[in-house]
């Protein structure tokens, strides 16, 4: 009997919840739009980003900062979600209206928007806000392009960079100063790093990483012309870096099976000496008060390289003017060397505007001059090419996983260039 | 002889109880528990049960991360009201089924019950549009509408109706109640239990429904409690301490709703069995 | 419902009235999407909704053609034949230990219940942080003595595995509350006849109480198979369908070339036509099954 009271209590309560967010709901939905519309009073811009690391943080207290200091009543709303997540939701929340002001994601999906059009077009950006394009890296700019026409604005800029944990460097007997160079100093501080004992490992090799060509790169091969869609996968050089990274993973300096996320974690817990990751986990290394150095990817036998990425903000198709307006307000504040250098004294992500390269403190900051000279041997990743996402899903993630787990190299080679061609071929 | 063996399997019976229990309690201790662990503490190698010290940091860090209360509200809101208007609607034509004569009544309750096989993926991408071309996409009116009626309910519903004996129907009929006051008045106060286990079960579906929230909903100011939790950790969370106090926090309300209310859930379900 | 009774039906009008709202609301998001689905799929279509095209039995082609789709669904079945068995073997193997109503026995019954009762999406991240073989806490007790656990998750030949188990490890104690709750009910004189013969405790379970309850099990069976062919959650927060596709269900694979990778509505809705195929075989074949049980 008390349990039927409870029970119909608790729904009685229910209900009544559902009608007083029903008001309230309705209300704060009209009020918004209303102060939308007239540009008066306030201004609610919704942003949606991949920021779930420990940078996402560094961006929250940025934003949030903003939102108290800026004089145009502009507030920002983040809304952190993973990549997957929000690679699935933006496209059908364009089409249906439903869309964030704008949104934070890597410029290897600017091209893929584009094409669908469902970006806006905001080569005006320059001039509406007075911002000098001329101020910033026109390698990093020019990644917002498609044609003459700007589609994003950089929020930042980085490649992929060797950490290594310098303990454990002085613990195998190493030189935590001398990081290894090279493709052979690669393995032998990885072996010699590797202690299945204590549950160490040397170097993280995870099945998900999606910079494996910069192995291939080092040693003079490539994945594909992207302006040709010329298919380069299958060729000797390649054969011999993929037989080189299975040996390394055959003797153990990784786990089996391991992802870049629990590589990242077993970095900061002290249980891998080296890794290779973007700049994101500078923040929370340093929290942890980890003592770790970063340098850049080693060289193989046609030199070194490194992945280029970034991010970009961008305003989905459909957006109105004034909103477009007010996210113009904020994209420029980004831009100002205060935030910048925030940004990268707190992530450690290389600096990419000239009058922010005076700063005393960006010049007398370790690891940011060290990420800095790690960073001239960028190459471009299919970044906007057409296919690029695909390549990635379905030609480099299950080689690399085949292999990785002991697949024969030249069998798993082959039948990726076939996929590769059959994508090519549409 | 036999005594004694009959008390072997008696403790052998209870030595695999107490295994599963620690089976099933263990990970859930650990879960509470290590949500109360700092950062490094989490991530620490080797690993510890317990907490070195114990911290709030991480229901901090997820409480600034992501309204969690407005959260909270929304799956109440959603999953309540799914609850009580799905029992209402379903028992309304769950009456008609089982009470009533119709033409076209067993082509149609084959149909509604064809649908229960149906997976949410199969609908999920028309759903999407549909919810899109009526304006109610990433609204609250748009999750608790197509949830608002269901196989299910339908279906159980309509059987145990149909075993409240006919002679409390013809005596009703007597006393002049129409079709509407007979089901107010009679079907519905003797099938409570019934009622009651429904309800329980929509609500817990609801609570932990996650593909359906997530893709019905853009807006973070619509997003359920276990949507919310599931974009903000993703399929590949890097931060593990934020995403354990996450996880407890998603699992706490029903948990205690349960540890108030045990009988009435394990009844509620117990009920549901021998419906068939 | 008697049969007999046929020429006095009275067909009620009203009953109409009653089932209107139910059947406006299963009408407009249930039938519609339905017969949406099965129009979407003949069309070139994807998710940013432009440039729409007829696509004729293009997606249906292609789909016989794709590796992928054959393997996810051959993981349904798998997930479905060895999940199924195993969450209501387990739960009755326990109904079997569990048959006092001692204040025990209850206490046990409701702890069993409590993994039901959260999400599947919490128990998926909770068992994916404990099985990490690099910082998880089993495989270090395992290193302890001896034993070094692979990355089950990521590992092919295990990951279903560990998929399956753990969707039975939060769903035995749903299926064990119904079947215990059958045999309470299941009058004790049947036992105590079986206790003359001098029957034991294990081969009463089998010869009284199996029996007794079959059409409960049959009820478990059936919902538990509706469910396990709709497993999505688990999939997506511990493996997301991999390593190299093999956990990889149909619904998890319509989700990823709908939503996730490609965004090809079309191409999605083709493989929901077809699993939507499969189903109504499954359905029609259990049904007959079923109700050939019930005549006998």
């Amino acid at each position: 009997m008390k349990w039927k009271k409870i029970c119909s209590m608790l729904l009685v309560c229910a209900t009544t919840m559902s009608l007083f967010a029903g008001c309230g709901n309705s209300q704060t939905q009209e009020s918004s739009e209303g102060s939308d519309s007239a540009g008066s009073d306030e201004t609610i811009l919704s942003l949606w980003t991949v920021f779930t690391g420990s940078d996402g943080d560094v961006l929250r207290e940025i934003i949030d900062d903003y939102n108290e200091t800026n004089e145009d009543g502009i507030t920002v709303q983040v809304d952190i979600m993973d990549n997957d997540t929000l690679q699935s939701k933006l496209p059908s929340a364009i089409s249906t209206g439903t869309a964030p002001s704008f949104v934070l994601v890597g410029i290897e999906y600017l091209q893929e928007y584009v094409e669908n059009d469902s970006l806006e077009d905001i080569s005006d950006f320059w001039e509406a806000t007075g911002t000098n394009e001329d101020n910033y890296y026109e390698n990093v700019v020019a990644k917002s392009y498609v044609g003459d026409k700007l589609y994003g604005v950089p929020m930042q800029y980085n490649l992929q960079y060797l950490y290594y944990n310098k303990d454990l460097f002085e613990a195998a007997g190493l030189d935590p100063d001398a990081p290894p160079a090279t493709f052979e100093e690669l393995e032998e501080c990885a072996k010699a790093l590797t202690d299945p004992d204590k549950g160490q490992y040397g170097l993280a090799l995870p099945t998900d990483f999606g910079y494996y060509v910069q192995y291939l790169w080092g040693n003079g091969g490539d994945v594909i012309n992207t302006s040709t869609n010329e298919n380069l996968l299958n060729s000797d050089q390649n054969v011999e870096t993929l037989t080189w990274l299975q040996e390394l993973a055959q003797a153990g300096v990784s786990p089996e099976g391991l992802t870049s996320a629990e590589a990242d974690t077993m970095f900061q817990s002290g249980q891998m000496a080296m890794t290779i990751a973007g700049p994101w986990n500078i923040n929370i290394l340093n929290d942890l008060g980890m003592n770790y150095g970063i340098t850049a990817m080693p060289a193989g036998s046609d030199g070194a390289y490194s992945a280029e990425g970034g991010c970009s903000y961008m305003i989905p198709k459909g957006t109105d003017e004034a909103t477009k307006e007010a996210v113009y307000k904020f994209m420029a504040y980004w831009l100002t060397d205060d935030v910048l250098k925030e940004w990268s004294m707190q992530n450690g992500f290389p600096v990419w505007s000239y009058s922010l390269l005076e700063d005393e403190d960006i010049k007398s900051n370790d690891i940011l001059n060290s990420v800095s000279e790690a960073s001239s041997i960028g190459r471009d990743w299919h970044l906007g090419y057409e296919y690029g996402s695909q390549i990635d899903n379905d030609v480099m993630a299950p080689m690399m996983e085949s292999i990785l787990s002991g697949g024969d190299v030249k069998t798993e080679l082959q039948s990726a260039s076939d996929r590769l061609d059959e994508i090519l071929a549409q | 002889m036999k005594k004694k063996h009959r008390k072997k399997l008696h403790i052998g019976g209870n030595i695999i109880l107490f295994v599963v229990a620690l089976l099933v309690f263990v990970p859930l201790v650990w879960l509470i528990v290590s949500s109360f662990k700092t950062d490094a503490d989490v991530i620490k190698y080797p690993p510890a049960f317990l907490p070195e010290q114990w911290v709030l940091t991480q229901y901090k860090y997820v409480s600034e991360a992501i309204p969690v209360f407005s959260m909270l509200k929304n799956t109440v809101v959603f999953a309540g009201s799914v609850t009580i208007v799905s029992l209402i609607i379903d028992s309304l034509a769950a009456f008609a089924f089982a009470r009533m004569e119709f033409r076209g009544k067993k082509v149609l309750f084959t149909v509604i019950l064809m649908t229960m096989m149906v997976p949410f993926q199969i609908i999920m991408i028309p759903l999407y549009i549909e919810e899109y071309k009526l304006g109610i996409l990433d609204t609250l009116l748009g999750l608790i509408l197509p949830r608002a009626s269901g196989a299910y309910g339908i279906y159980m519903l309509t059987s145990f109706f149909s075993r409240i004996p006919k002679s409390i129907e013809e005596a009703a009929r007597i006393d002049g109640l129409n079709n509407f006051q007979i089901y107010h008045k009679i079907v519905i106060p003797l099938s409570k239990p019934a009622l009651i286990t429904l309800g329980i079960y929509h609500f817990m579906n609801n609570w932990n429904d996650l593909l359906y929230p997530m893709i019905l909903t853009n807006s973070v100011e619509n997003r359920t409690l276990s949507a919310g939790l599931a974009i903000l950790v993703g399929s590949n969370s890097i931060k593990y301490g934020p995403t354990l106090a996450a996880t407890v926090i998603s699992i706490m309300p029903l948990l205690l709703l349960f540890l108030f209310g045990q009988r009435f859930f394990i009844e509620g379900t117990a009920t549901g069995g021998d419906k068939e | 419902m008697k049969k007999q009774g046929k020429i006095k039906v009275k067909y009620q009008n009203t009953a109409y009235l009653f089932i209107l709202p139910s059947m406006l609301i299963l009408t407009v998001f249930v039938f519609v999407p339905l017969i949406a689905a099965f129009v979407i799929s003949f069309l070139n279509m994807d998710l940013y909704m432009s440039d729409i095209s007829l696509a004729g039995f293009d997606n249906f082609i292609k789909m016989f053609h794709d590796e992928r789709m054959w393997g996810a669904t051959k993981n349904t079945l798998i997930f479905t034949f060895a999940e199924v068995p195993l969450q209501v073997g387990v739960a009755l193997l326990i109904t079997m230990l569990m048959q006092r109503n001692t204040k025990f026995h209850k206490f046990l019954r409701a702890s069993f219940y409590i993994p039901y009762v959260c999400s599947m999406t919490a128990i998926s991240i909770l068992w994916s942080m404990l099985l990490n073989s690099n910082s998880g806490m089993l495989a270090y007790l395992l290193k302890k003595i001896g034993v070094v656990m692979p990355n089950l998750l990521s590992d092919a030949h295990y990951a279903m595995a560990v998929v399956i188990l753990v969707t039975v490890w939060r769903n035995f104690g749903y299926t064990l509350t119904i079947l215990t709750a059958a045999t309470l009910d299941i009058p004790n004189s049947l036992y105590e006849a079986a206790d003359l013969d001098g029957a034991t405790g294990w081969k009463k379970f089998i010869y009284i109480t199996i029996p007794s309850i079959k059409q409960t099990i049959g009820f478990c069976i059936v919902t538990t198979f509706i469910l396990a062919f709709q497993a999505f959650d688990q999939i997506y927060v511990l493996t997301g369908g991999g390593p190299q596709h093999k956990t990889e269900t149909l619904v998890s694979y319509i989700y990823d070339r709908g939503f996730r990778t490609e965004h090809d509505l079309g191409y999605a809705s083709a493989i929901s036509v077809y699993l939507f195929i499969i189903i109504a075989v499954i359905t029609i074949v259990m049904r007959r099954y079923l109700n050939r049980e019930e005549q006998k």
